[in-house]
């Protein structure tokens, strides 16, 4: 079921704005050279963005719509990137305050969990609980060589959503908290928490899921 | 007064995320480094914790977004 309701309206998919005509030589050279310039800084980011939007949807055609928002949006406030810095995490900045404002709070409405009960588990203790396991390249390097992509996606994806903003954006866009917490609009502090306790209920269910599918044993 | 000496195992662990997202002050990663060379358990700990994240990472940054979004976009950029 599509939940995302962007800003995105097909109808002005063709319109042309003033921009692009040609009153002025000087603007339209600086225009042309802006557009240049963003589609450089846009076109190696694409993969990484649209699979960003499709984390935060979990729906492809959602995923396709905030990105186009987001490049629209990027666009329009393209003048405000200080160059030389991280465009890409400027870039996710935009889409998570769309996915945020469009999406999430719908996502979250009588699901505010957090994650208070989650133990500090860990998959490291449980192998070293079980076999005295101390060298990562060990039993433990199975365990990781054989967690494939639909396992880890399942464990992030189970998470609740505050939770789950903050693991895909630390842990797969590898944003800093500084840059989750402005993107998110949420202390610091905030994004520590949830970060930490998201991570070890994701290792909480992968190592439920090692165990279902036999790459770990059960623990006794 | 030397206060590297008196992180223990649990202070290290607690720290083991902001340590290897790389968002511990110079003083507190050098604090956390100083254990990890003297203790084993906690060495390999971290090393585990940061080969899953490795892991996480990889595993899920194969996405390529597909043709129609990059015409779309194309499209999108060319009408502005």
């Amino acid at each position: 079921m599509r939940q995302y309701t962007g800003m995105t309206n097909h109808s002005t998919m063709g319109n042309t704005v003033s921009l692009c005509e040609p009153a002025e030589p000087e603007v339209v050279g600086d225009a042309a050279s802006r557009k240049r310039e963003f589609g450089h800084l846009l076109d190696p980011l694409l993969d990484g963005l649209y699979g960003a939007a499709l984390r935060m949807t979990r729906n492809r055609e959602d995923a396709e719509d905030l990105l186009q928002d987001t490049v629209l949006r990027a666009f329009r406030f393209f003048d405000r990137f200080e160059r030389g810095t991280n465009f890409k995490a400027w870039t996710l900045r935009m889409m998570t305050n769309l996915y945020i404002n469009q999406y999430h709070k719908a996502a979250r409405q009588g699901e505010r969990v957090d994650l208070e009960d989650v133990d500090e588990f860990s998959i490291y203790a449980e192998l070293y609980y079980q076999a005295g396991c101390l060298h990562p390249a060990d039993p433990c390097e199975q365990v990781l060589a054989k967690l494939g992509e639909e396992t880890i996606r399942t464990a992030i994806d189970a998470l609740p959503p505050d939770f789950r903003l903050v693991v895909n954006l630390a842990d797969v866009e590898g944003l800093s908290y500084e840059e989750i917490a402005q993107a998110a609009d949420i202390p610091v502090g905030t994004v520590k928490s949830r970060l930490y306790r998201g991570r070890h209920q994701v290792q909480k269910l992968l190592w439920t899921y090692a165990q279902e599918q036999g790459i770990a044993r059960a623990t006794p | 007064m030397n206060l590297l000496d008196d992180t223990t195992c649990a202070d290290a662990m607690a720290r083991l995320y902001e340590y290897l997202d790389h968002e511990l002050l110079p003083h507190e990663r050098t604090a956390v480094e100083q254990h990890l060379a003297a203790c084993e358990g906690c060495r390999y700990h971290y090393e585990f914790d940061a080969r899953l994240l490795d892991r996480i990472r990889d595993q899920c940054r194969t996405e390529r977004a597909p043709v129609s979004i990059r015409r779309r976009v194309d499209r999108l950029l060319a009408s502005l």
